[in-house]
């Protein structure tokens, strides 16, 4: 034999060789190799490394998709500023006139302009290739879609004009939004709303305002909790089969590998399944570009190019997941001493300590409970009303390994599969309790949050079953569509919403804005100087027919020349039962006769409104009392017939309003809406009936708690594969003992009924602190506002219950591998 | 196959007068695990080529002796020297460095690297003290030659039979040139045909290459191959010479 070779290996010393093993040349030597162990152990290391990976996958495509957020932001923000109009005069630039336009359709708003060039260089809004000629538009993508699908026949009469494009990304800050520029004929230059408009762009000098400071604080503390989970995730995920990972290094040590070797070759093993994760994260978040372009999710829409990660957070997170890999796989092993014969562990496992766990919860609920009730404007209560929150948040992970430790450790009997699952989660029950934290945090947040909004969902929900409707005098509840108009088409709109498919009747009135001369007010400043304050006060005043009068206030004998003053009925109750009362008529003092009024005009760019005319109050005021919440809301503090308000202005100069009573269908607005077509930018109408019974605020929060929900069950979701990673692994590690156990007799379904309670022990531990932890956060918050508690229990109920499903889930999903582990060949092996 | 199975007698040096000194000396030693004590002033000594048998009955405390004699455990009280210098006064580094050049271990199971194939834990050794990949396999495919295992170098350890395993644990725990070879029930989990095989292999490659092999076993058949038996009961040594 030649043992030449082995002689340059031996020749020195033990204390020269160790200097060599330290060198640039064995760190490359030791990361190799862990990348080798791996890489290269057959099935059994592919499978630990592709747990690794889809785990740290999911985790990196989050964050990568939470990298792109202020990308998103920044994206739109620029957007929306190349597109804000610029109405400073440019010399040589032909104005072009615009009208914005708004409406809606179904739920979704929609909103337009109608543009006039007034030369051949008249500035191009961005997105358009061109401006539209009168009776010519351009269309976002998403009405054109809208326009072109069945759910659009309905909006199709509104935009008669010959679509000549679409608007393109530039021109848009959301894909989804519903836009368009129609061009319109000369006339627009004389319209009351119309701006000329020299360029398109940032006002020079107006750079994008940074965000508040606090706000930016708020904002990393919500990411910080959004993001808990998914760090844990990670964590977990580069722990993989710890225990395997010991043996191995254990084996190194006994031919010779150094303590600070072993942990260079166990940081390159997490590097890989970090490095493979990063890669399959980058590959999930291409995907979820991809997906993202066009898909709305709470009102918002992006870009595919918009999701696109800052550079900064892009490197961040590309070093984030291999540090927290790493450093989770090393910080495994700090209690773990890799000693030669295997794994040694500190002669008694040290006991998790609770005062640094439930100083967490007690700051954050102490901060809570001294705020005061007032000062909610101050930044210094918005601060400790986040960090509170936050505290009391990322106290529920902190807590939950201590009291799973202890809950498991009073554990005792049981049948079999109980006793074994107790004892593995006695002997080690961090992991589990980790993995589940991180879905407890979120279920606490989104079940504060859940009970704060059904605290004011209630509320809502009966403030909305009274406003917007009227009831016909056959005794048919109508809903009411408030129109607006410039004065000059008034006769012509009233007389098209009479003739509208679906209306019933038309209240139609025009306003008068006024100044109101009073007595000079004196005062004294804090020097004591006298203020004298004789500005005339600013008031509304209503012109409509006697018809009208008679139906709106529900009065009879009007005659042309009469003036009304009306008052609300002595009490109308708050529906939402806080006593106050609800104000639907003026409750100002009456106008005395005889006071001249000067009817105001147009703000314009002044500070103070043209007088376009004057009218004096005649001395036969009637005074009423308005029917109440039933009905179109009376407007104005004075409500003149046309003989007694003389032609006092041209009544095209008056703005004109309009209820109109329709059946109770979406549709019937949708009629309205087209009738109004051809009146272009001159009006717009509005449902104040909402369908199904639901109000816009009402349907946001809906939309909010669906979010919450959708959030949270996703969250569940990703904690699901924590635990369901976390379980194949246990299962793939403890493969001899469980072969052991089935050879000696022991039927699969007790295996499987241990590994049922191994999950589900921390996971109910996890909702029942969440939950608890949830409520008294809601409690807290609740505590500045009138709303009381209300406990959404269906939706606690379905947290709770998709937590023991998920149990139920993960289990099922580990029975093939427990059946593979338990077969008689897994106890012949090295 | 070139290794002899002849038993021969212990290597020591008469060529003078001195008794030449011993490569591994333990005196007085002691080691408690918790309120259990496992050796209570045990000593004993190595010469370089001999094979020592550290018999005892099951809990005498014979493994724990063999895991202070080479270095893997640090003992409570009492001194381990080799060549001359204590190990206790070494460091982790150095103690793992003696561990890849001057000792090889035979253990029951558990020793190989499962990831890596039989090849690979072979060279594994002289890879960590920084040889070269293709000297080191090399050197590794020689050796599972001489012990008739060459057929399983691309195989993983999970692959291999008990016996195969084994004898790929004797060709990693010699491919360094070990001094010592320290060997803990090395044919425990084997029948009594691989036992023999792995005992005889183990046995002649030391004697070949002049290691010296401590022997732990409670097995008379098993230490009927070393040339002087240490007796452990009770965590105190008695040496004899074997009976043959």
């Amino acid at each position: 034999m030649s043992t030449a070779h082995t002689a340059s290996a031996t020749a020195n010393g033990p204390l020269g060789r160790q200097r060599r093993a330290d060198g640039p040349v064995s760190w490359l030597r030791d990361l190799s190799l862990g990348v080798r162990l791996a890489v290269g152990g057959g099935r059994t290391s592919w499978s630990r490394l592709a747990l690794g990976t889809i785990g740290i996958g999911l985790a990196a495509a989050i964050l990568l998709i939470a990298a792109s957020v202020p990308t998103m932001l920044q994206n739109r923000s620029v957007r929306e500023q190349a597109a804000t109009p610029v109405t400073s005069v440019r010399a040589g630039v032909s104005p072009l006139y615009e009208v914005r336009a708004t409406g809606d359709y179904r739920d979704e708003a929609i909103g337009g302009n109608y543009v006039f060039p007034t030369g051949a260089n008249s500035p191009v809004p961005p997105g358009l290739s061109r401006l539209p000629a009168q009776n010519e538009v351009v269309l976002s993508p998403a009405l054109a879609d809208l326009l072109n699908s069945p759910a659009g026949a309905m909006l199709r009469p509104r935009f008669p004009e010959k679509v000549i494009g679409t608007i393109g990304e530039a021109g848009l800050p959301e894909p989804t939004e519903l836009e368009f520029f129609a061009g319109a004929g000369a006339q627009l230059t004389g319209a009351e709303d119309a701006q000329p408009v020299y360029g398109f762009g940032p006002a020079p000098g107006k750079n994008n305002k940074p965000l508040d400071p606090l706000l930016v604080a708020l904002l990393i503390v919500g990411v910080v909790v959004l993001l808990l989970p998914i760090m844990i995730f990670v964590g977990v995920s580069s722990r993989i089969a710890g225990a395997e990972r010991d043996r191995r290094l254990a084996a190194l040590r006994l031919v010779g590998a150094g303590a600070f070797q072993t942990r260079r070759i166990a940081a390159a093993e997490s590097l890989v399944s970090a490095a493979t994760g990063l890669i399959l994260g980058a590959v999930l978040f291409l995907l979820a570009r991809q997906a993202a372009g066009g898909v709305e999710l709470l009102q918002t829409s992006v870009f595919t190019n918009d999701v696109d990660p800052a550079w900064p957070l892009l490197i961040m997170v590309i070093v984030i997941i291999p540090f927290i890999s790493v450093s989770s796989a090393l910080l495994a092993m700090r209690r773990t001493v890799i000693e030669p014969l295997g794994v040694v562990r500190e002669a008694r496992p040290v006991r998790r300590r609770l005062w640094w766990r439930l100083s967490l919860i007690v700051v954050g609920a102490a901060l809570l409970l001294l705020l005061s009730r007032t000062g909610e404007e101050s930044e210094r209560w918005t601060a400790q009303l986040a960090v509170g929150a936050t505290a009391l948040l990322i106290g529920v992970p902190a807590m939950l390994p201590w009291l799973l430790e202890r809950t498991v450790s009073a554990m005792r009997g049981g049948r079999p599969s109980w006793q074994l699952a107790v004892r593995r989660l006695q002997l080690d029950s961090g992991t589990p309790a980790r993995v589940v934290g991180g879905v407890a945090v979120v279920l606490a947040g989104a079940i504060a949050l859940q009970t704060v909004l059904v605290a004011a969902y209630s509320r809502y929900q009966l403030d909305g079953q009274t406003y917007g409707t009227t009831t016909s005098s056959t005794g048919q509840v109508l809903g009411l569509v408030q129109v607006s108009s410039t004065g000059d088409v008034f006769n012509q709109v009233s007389s098209t919403l009479r003739g509208a498919q679906g209306v019933h009747s038309v209240i139609s009135y025009q306003n008068l804005d006024v100044a109101v001369p009073h007595a000079p007010i004196v005062t004294k400043d804090e020097n004591g100087n006298p203020i004298v304050d004789d500005t005339p006060d600013e008031d509304n005043l209503s012109l409509a027919s006697c018809q009208v009068i008679q139906e709106w206030l529900q009065v009879s004998g009007c005659q042309d020349g009469d003036v009304y003053y009306p008052v609300m009925p002595p009490e109308v109750p708050d529906p939402s039962g806080n006593g106050s009362q609800i104000a639907t008529a003026p409750v100002s003092p009456q106008i005395p006769s005889g006071t001249k009024l000067n009817i105001v005009g147009d703000y314009g760019s002044s500070d103070t409104p043209p007088t376009i005319g004057t009218w004096t109050v005649p001395a036969n005021v009637k005074k009423v009392t308005t029917p109440g919440t039933n009905g179109a809301t009376v407007v104005g503090d004075l409500i003149i017939t046309p003989g007694a308000f003389h032609n006092a202005v041209p009544l095209s100069e008056l703005s004109g309003y309009y209820f109109a009573s329709v059946d109770q269908t979406a549709n019937s607005v949708e009629y309205v809406r087209n009738a109004l077509a051809p009146y272009t930018w001159k009006t717009q109408a509005y449902a104040e009936f909402t369908l199904p019974g639901l109000s816009d605020s009402q349907q946001t929060l809906v939309t909010i708690r669906r979010a919450l929900l959708v959030g949270s069950l996703f969250t569940l979701l990703l904690a699901g594969a924590s635990l369901l990673v976390l379980a194949l692994e246990q299962i793939r590690e403890r493969r001899r003992p469980l072969a052991a156990l089935a050879a000696t007799g022991v039927p699969r379904s007790m295996l499987a009924r241990s590994l049922l309670w191994q999950t589900a022990v921390p996971v109910l531990l996890a909702v029942v602190v969440a939950i608890l932890i949830g409520l008294a956060l809601a409690a807290l918050v609740l505590r500045f506002t009138s709303i009381g508690m209300v406990f959404d229990w269906a939706d606690i109920g379905v947290f709770s219950g998709s937590a023991a499903g998920l149990a139920l889930l993960v289990t099922a999903l580990t029975l093939p591998a427990l059946r593979n582990a338990t077969k008689l060949g897994a106890l012949r092996a090295e | 196959m070139t290794i002899s199975t002849a038993r021969s007698a212990p290597r020591s040096d008469t060529g003078g007068d001195r008794e030449p000194a011993p490569l591994l000396v333990a005196a007085d030693l002691r080691k408690s695990f918790g309120p259990t004590a496992a050796l209570v002033g045990a000593s004993m000594t190595v010469h370089a080529g001999e094979v020592v048998a550290v018999m005892g009955p099951s809990g005498s405390g014979k493994s724990t002796l063999l895991h202070c004699l080479a270095g893997i455990v640090a003992p409570d009280g009492g001194t381990v020297h080799y060549a001359g210098a204590e190990i206790g006064g070494m460091s982790d580094g150095q103690r793992s460095a003696l561990r890849r050049t001057d000792f090889g271990f035979v253990f029951q199971f558990g020793q190989l690297v499962p990831e890596l194939t039989c090849l690979e834990n072979v060279a594994l050794p002289m890879r960590l003290a920084g040889v070269a990949r293709r000297q080191a396999e090399q050197a590794a495919t020689e050796w599972l030659g001489r012990l008739d295992v060459a057929d399983v170098g691309g195989k993983r350890p999970g692959e291999c039979s008990g016996g195969q395993g084994q004898r790929v644990a004797v060709a990693r725990a010699l491919v360094g040139g070990p001094k010592v070879v320290f060997a803990d029930e090395p044919t425990g989990a084997l029948d009594s045909l691989n036992g023999e095989l792995v005992m005889n292999l183990l046995v002649a490659a030391s004697k070949e290459t002049g290691a010296a092999v401590v022997l732990v076993t409670h097995e008379p058949r098993v230490a009927a191959y070393s040339d002087r038996e240490v007796t452990v009961r009770d965590g105190r040594t008695r040496e004899q010479e074997p009976a043959r």
